[in-house]
């Protein structure tokens, strides 16, 4: 009888911290979910500092319409009788067509700082975090998540943050013609190299993707599903930075980190429990004339 | 015998679940507090804390509360500027970048443990967690007389 006492006491003792084992993993797996999440969103708020991203936007769609309307200038000089001006607007054409330059290089650069911080910030986290167990029992130790890979790229379906001008009637035309925009909401579709007709096709003007300011009022950074996260490139992989093959601006990031955990007596078996979280940036700021 | 180890475990149970329900209490009055206006987290988060209290019922684990005033670390934020061509005060609006911190208690009633704490109830368990603000400063066009200036003569 006392033997059996003693199996029955066994078992459920046995089963119950088994259950609290289960249930303690299961809480720090969660707050490594919200330590993620968290994480995710103070990287991706890096992205559009300053609305640097809303900026370049802008500067893509102002040199664009620059470059058209000094070519239309200099293609109507001769013809409305004003060839003596054709000099200022050969002149005027090239300075539109060279500013192209300095803003596809300064976007260039935002790619490469966008990249270093989220990169420096990825492996200062990792190098603070704490080693030691962040939870520990005799039979269960949990530690911090590390980093493993972080990715950046963009929203499925997010475009751009500027919007087709009816005041070029020509060019929105063709924009709408080559698609380049929504007609619901006129705002460019992106990632796009909005090219420009006839001449100066050879220039790109390359539009990233960027929540637009609604009726003045900015999108918030927040997290967001995992399975709307469409990649451009990682700037961490394995642990390590990696080398930036990013063409476009990204506005948002996807954060992989292992929450390893030891279990069992004297930690005899290590699992990694994975612990993935998104963050988008927030969108670009609402321009006085909107 | 069997009844006290019961009863140990009971109380293992309920102090696991009083110290997680905490922390879910404490991430979601941060999330909160980080979500609008800094000057106003204090009063987001107490309202969540409020209605957690509110859904709570018996002894066991009861009394959420703020252990202290949520702090707010703002790192960057717009400032308002005054339009020369206007005389209005403009607040180019924009991200507000830092951390709001929320410490919570909660109060854990079990039935023998707390007589190797010294024979204290209730036992109080606190949580700290920090979340990035992510409120956006909306534009402002109109006169702001309360706020900081610059560029003003």
């Amino acid at each position: 009888m006392i033997v059996l006492v003693s199996l029955c006491m066994g078992l459920i003792v046995l089963v119950a911290v088994i259950g609290i084992i289960f249930n303690n993993l299961l809480f720090q797996n969660s707050r490594s979910q919200d330590k993620v999440d968290a994480m995710a969103l103070s990287f991706a708020r890096l992205i559009n500092a300053g609305n640097r991203v809303g900026q370049i936007n802008e500067l893509e769609d102002r040199c664009r319409e620059l470059v058209y309307v000094s070519r239309q200038t200099e293609i109507a000089c001769p013809a409305a009788d004003c060839g003596y001006m054709t000099a200022l607007c050969d002149q005027l054409l090239s300075d539109a067509r060279s500013g192209q330059k300095l803003v596809e290089a300064e976007r260039q650069n935002q790619i490469n700082l966008i990249c270093n911080e989220v990169q420096d910030a990825a492996t200062r986290y990792n190098r603070d975090r704490s080693a030691d167990s962040s939870f520990s029992l005799n039979w269960l130790q949990t530690y911090e998540p590390r980093i493993t890979d972080v990715a950046l790229g963009t929203i499925k379906d997010v475009q751009s943050s500027v919007r087709s001008q009816t005041v070029f009637s020509e060019l929105a035309y063709h924009d709408y013609l080559a698609d380049y925009f929504d007609p619901e909401t006129a705002l460019y579709k992106a990632p796009l190299n909005a090219r420009l007709p006839g001449s100066d096709a050879d220039l790109s003007f390359e539009l990233s993707a960027l929540p637009a300011s609604v009726k003045m009022i900015t999108p918030q950074p927040r997290n967001t599903n995992s399975d709307v996260f469409v990649p451009y490139g990682k700037v961490v992989e394995s642990g390590e930075q990696s080398p930036n093959s990013i063409q476009h601006i990204p506005n948002a990031v996807h954060v992989s980190c292992a929450m390893d955990a030891l279990v069992g007596p004297h930690g005899s078996n290590k699992v990694s429990i994975s612990v993935v979280s998104t963050g988008i940036t927030s969108g670009a700021s609402p321009e006085p004339e909107d | 015998m069997l009844v006290p180890v019961l009863l140990v475990l009971v109380d293992l149970a309920i102090v696991i679940y009083g110290v997680q329900l905490n922390d879910t209490a404490c991430h979601n009055a941060a999330q909160a507090a980080a979500a609008g206006e800094p000057a106003e987290a204090q009063y987001r988060a107490q309202t969540v804390l409020n209605q957690v209290n509110s859904r709570t019922t018996g002894e066991l684990v009861s009394h959420f509360a703020l252990d202290r005033p949520v702090e707010s670390e703002i790192e960057a934020a717009p400032i308002p500027y005054r339009d020369q061509m206007t005389g209005k005060t403009v607040n180019p609006g924009g991200v507000i970048t830092g951390t709001a911190t929320v410490t919570t208690t909660v109060e854990i009633r079990p039935f023998i443990v707390h007589n190797v704490y010294g024979k204290r109830l209730p036992l109080k368990f606190s949580c700290r967690q920090s979340i990035p603000i992510r409120y956006v400063v909306p534009m402002c066009e109109f006169p702001c007389p309360s706020e900081p200036l610059i560029g003003s003569n």
